[in-house]
């Protein structure tokens, strides 16, 4: 292993923590503001990619097709939540699992009958094709710009929470939900925005990691259970949370992946080696996971409350 | 009402459940029989996938519906059940047994190990926990590439059991029949058993369990253990039906799937699982008939289950919403034999004896919330044979003294001492096992409960060993006893059959009395006993406590003056935390530093 390796998986394990972001973000506040178990979030991420597929390769350019997905997935996420999920917000968490799990078959369907059932491809915008070059390290760019898109978002996010009248409501909403609807705020728009933000953000991430990964039915569902231990790791509710959480299973998920079958092949045979390799490496996060909970159940960064 | 009518009124109620429960059950037995003899292949194999996963379904109610755990992993368990059986086989052992064997100890010790660390967490959290640990079994199946890893394994020869051999569909259904039979039996004993009765009602209100001294997460834990080993047995018989492991089998969808089926049939019913495997399989069965892209009506159906009712197919049968959750939940105890308002007995030949004699000693007790201290540098004693009232303003941290003498609320400084014994730092369940009985303010009970298993949960919590899975509490005397001599003592035994949350709010609050007196308590913490009360009421709770004084400690939140200074002792007086006065009622009225905090005279 030598070091350039090691430096451009650890960019991986970023980028991927970055994706994770972005899934996180909306989801934790979900999760956090409004008590609600989405299950349907990895489908808006595979609708993203999909349609940005599809718009991508109708208009030709990357940039039109990243634009035009944002009101896109904005209105199908506060569409699905008027339809399905706003008659789901005060019922018990089984009954919101239940029904956004049936959602999830039904976009994968969706999904299978508009597209078909082989994977589609999303080529890397012309621009970004090419590689950089930074401390002998060839990177790919639009790896790079993943990188960056994603830690932009990360930032808006936070001045939108923190430094916004709209992000004030959403924290106050993630603490007293019912004094702030007594102060005569308009909790179901309210509500309403978040799914719709929400699913912006992972309709963004779907498009980011449509060139890189590939684009097929069924792709929402490992993202979405790897951006359920991040929020778990993070602490629910928690953006900030979220934040280092994601970078952190990111880098251990993709670290895992490369370096340990290496380091196990140092200590055992090698055809142990590549057995337990993939599937120790496959249990890091997991195993992570159950240890931040042994030692904080309410993960690394929990809300304040009271 | 007398007896012959409440026996009618139970079969105006039951039969159609009864009835679609003996033809489901008699179905199962003779249409395959008919599929066999007359060589329908499909309808076995599809009879035999409903009632394999049933019993998948079963293991996963027991948790869900009964436990209230929202397990989102439960086809871990089938998944290893199913590799089991082909992992074994793939080494050239066929031993049924063994496969069993295998798949109980594999999804004990799984189930005990994910179990321990997802059960710390409760709501969303435990959910997510679930699924992700399914979801790492799953990737870990994917890579042992020796065993087939993402492509899947072939069940190399089928689970030889006794001569036979499971892959015979005649063979394999049958034999998953009598363990679907089994299981079914086996539910219905255990949720009207001890185990069951803390199990459901930890569900339903667990901050009163615990504070009856039942440390819920034990049992939590060991239905999810039994559980878990159930569906390997489930998964041992699915490898026989397919023929083939694969990680799939664990994967989120399935587990999606097995919920679908415990809710469509009925949460927390016994015969639900069942009918909700039936139900789901021959709906998918028939989507598919008419297009292959069947989940799109199927997912939206999902949905539409979800939003429209919680009760599932048993509910519907059991007949509208309030008929009972005893009819959906388990067998209802029997009506006791004499007619309980007929029973006469004075309250004082009651069974109870005089508990041991107590004393509770609070010094320098100190507990900050930020800023403000709620409970500040607090003293103060109970003996037994004496009522100790503690009043003050709103907010002056009277619940917040109980919430720490009950172990609920931590505080900063300071020593809780019981007869002796230092229990500043006891869990709450340890403190309620010493005798040390909490009421609160307001009123927790078991609603979907009768008020007599209410009281039962409070005798068995006190007599300890109550993971017993098979014997219905409801008729064991040792826990009768003592539970109807506590109802007679509040003078609750008329409403012995009566589900609690149908009872009146007074009557609530002397039901709550009642639990706390059955669990044999030496210290009394009472939070506003009176508070809702009428005037009637009141008076009756009055004269109650006046009873109870000689044989407890007991410490008497109350805003109700009058009852106050009528039973009373000794009377503190917190305000903000602090208690200002402490002496008889007779001084407490005439000190001028009470009065003003009462009158506000602080300006």
């Amino acid at each position: 292993m030598s070091f350039n390796l090691f430096v451009i998986q650890a960019l991986n394990g970023l980028q991927l923590g970055v994706l994770l972001f972005l899934m996180a973000a909306g989801l934790t506040l979900v999760f956090g503001i409004m008590n609600f178990v989405n299950l349907a979030h990895g489908s808006m991420y595979m609708m993203g990619a999909f349609i940005a597929a599809a718009l991508y390769n109708y208009t030709g350019s990357f940039w039109l097709a990243a634009v035009l997905l944002a009101p896109i997935m904005m209105a199908l996420g506060m569409v699905l939540d008027r339809i399905a999920l706003s008659r789901l917000y005060d019922r018990d968490h089984l009954d919101q699992v239940l029904a956004t799990f049936g959602l999830i078959l039904f976009f994968n369907e969706l999904a299978r009958m508009l597209w078909g059932p082989s994977p589609v491809y999303m080529e890397v915008p012309e621009a970004l094709g090419g590689a950089v070059q930074f401390f002998g390290i060839r990177y790919p760019a639009y790896r790079l710009l993943v990188l960056a898109a994603g830690l932009l978002v990360a930032l808006g996010c936070y001045l939108l929470v923190h430094h916004t009248r709209l992000g004030m409501l959403l924290r106050a909403g993630a603490t007293h939900r019912d004094m702030v609807g007594a102060l005569g705020v308009n909790i179901r728009l309210l509500n309403a925005l978040l799914f719709g933000l929400g699913a912006v953000l992972a309709g963004v991430a779907g498009l980011l990691a449509g060139p890189v990964m590939s684009v097929q039915v069924g792709m929402g569902e490992p993202i979405l259970i790897l951006t359920m231990v991040v929020i778990v790791i993070g602490g629910i509710g928690s953006i900030r949370g979220a934040f280092y959480a994601s970078l952190i299973v990111g880098v251990v998920d993709t670290l895992g992946r490369t370096l340990l079958p290496a380091l196990l092949r140092g200590l055992m045979e090698r055809s142990s080696a590549d057995i337990a390799g993939p599937a120790i490496a496959s249990m890091m996060i997991y195993i992570l996971m159950a240890v931040v909970l042994a030692l904080r159940p309410q993960g690394l960064f929990p809300v304040q409350r009271g | 009402m007398t007896h012959a009518s409440s026996l009618h009124a139970a079969r105006r109620r039951w039969p159609l459940a009864r009835w679609v429960a003996g033809i489901v059950l008699a179905l199962c037995v003779v249409l395959p029989v008919y599929a066999l003899a007359t060589g329908h292949a499909f309808m076995l194999a599809l009879m035999t996938r409903i009632v394999v996963l049933a019993i998948a379904a079963v293991a996963l109610n027991l948790v869900l519906g009964f436990g209230g755990m929202v397990s989102f992993g439960h086809a871990l368990f089938l998944g290893l059940g199913v590799y089991s059986a082909a992992i074994p086989a793939f080494h050239g052992l066929d031993n049924g047994l063994l496969h069993l064997l295998i798949a109980l100890a594999a999804c004990g010790l799984t189930g005990l190990a994910t179990g321990a660390v997802a059960l710390r967490t409760q709501g969303i959290a435990f959910i997510m926990i679930t699924l992700a640990f399914a979801q790492m079994f799953y990737f870990v199946f994917v890579s042992l590439s020796p065993y087939g890893g993402d492509d899947g394994l072939r069940l190399a020869a089928g689970s030889r059991l006794a001569g036979l051999t499971l892959t015979q569909p005649g063979v394999l259904y049958a034999v998953a029949l009598v363990v679907l039979f089994a299981a079914l039996y086996g539910t219905r004993r255990l949720v009207a058993a001890r185990f069951g009765m803390v199990l459901r009602g930890a569900r339903i209100n667990e901050r009163r369990m615990l504070a009856l001294g039942f440390p819920t997460f034990r049992y939590r834990l060991a239905a999810y253990v039994i559980s878990a080993m159930l569906c390997g047995v489930a998964g041992v018989l699915y490898a026989n039906l397919t023929q083939f492991a694969a990680p799939s089998y664990m994967s989120w969808a399935m587990s999606g799937e097995l919920i679908v089926m415990v809710v469509l049939g009925g949460m927390g019913s016994i015969m639900g699982p069942l009918y909700g495997a039936a139900a789901m399989l021959l709906t998918e069965e028939a989507l598919k008939s008419i297009t292959d892209h069947w989940m799109i009506i199927f997912g939206p159906a999902i949905v539409a289950v979800a939003v429209a009712s919680r009760r599932g197919i048993a509910g519907l049968l059991a007949g509208p919403a309030g008929a009972g959750t005893a009819a959906t939940a388990a067998p209802s105890p029997a009506p006791p034999d004499a007619a309980p308002g007929n029973d006469a007995r004075p309250a004082d030949a009651r069974s109870t004896a005089q508990p041991a004699p107590a004393r509770l000693e609070v010094s320098g007790l100190v507990k900050r919330y930020g800023g403000l201290l709620a409970t500040d540098n607090l003293s103060l004693e109970l003996e037994t044979g004496s009522i100790h009232a503690v009043i003050g303003p709103n907010g002056a941290g009277k619940s917040t003294l109980i919430g720490q003498l009950s172990g609920e609320i931590e505080p900063d400084a300071g020593r809780i001492v019981l007869d002796g014994r230092d229990i500043t730092r006891l869990p709450v369940h340890t403190r309620s096992l010493l005798g040390l009985m909490r009421s609160y303010q307001i009123t927790s009970i078991l609603p979907e409960f009768t008020v007599l298993e209410n009281v039962l949960l409070a005798v068995q919590a006190r007599q300890g060993h109550s993971f017993r899975f098979w014997q219905p509490v409801a008729q064991q005397p040792q826990l009768r006893d003592p539970a109807l001599a506590a109802l007679r003592e509040v003078g609750l035994d008329a409403h012995a059959h009566t589900p609690a949350g149908v009872l009146a709010h007074g009557q609530q609050r002397q039901l709550e009395l009642a639990m706390v007196l059955a669990g044999e308590p030496r210290v009394l913490l009472l939070d506003e006993p009176m508070a809702g009360m009428s005037q009637a009421e009141s008076q009756q709770m009055t004269a109650l406590l006046s009873r109870l004084r000689k044989r407890y400690a007991l410490l008497l939140v109350e805003h109700d003056m009058e009852a106050v200074f009528s039973l009373a002792d000794r009377i503190s007086v917190l305000v903000y935390g602090r208690c200002i006065a402490s002496a008889s009622p007779a001084e407490i009225r005439r000190s001028p530093e009470v009065q003003s905090a009462y009158l506000g005279d602080e300006a």
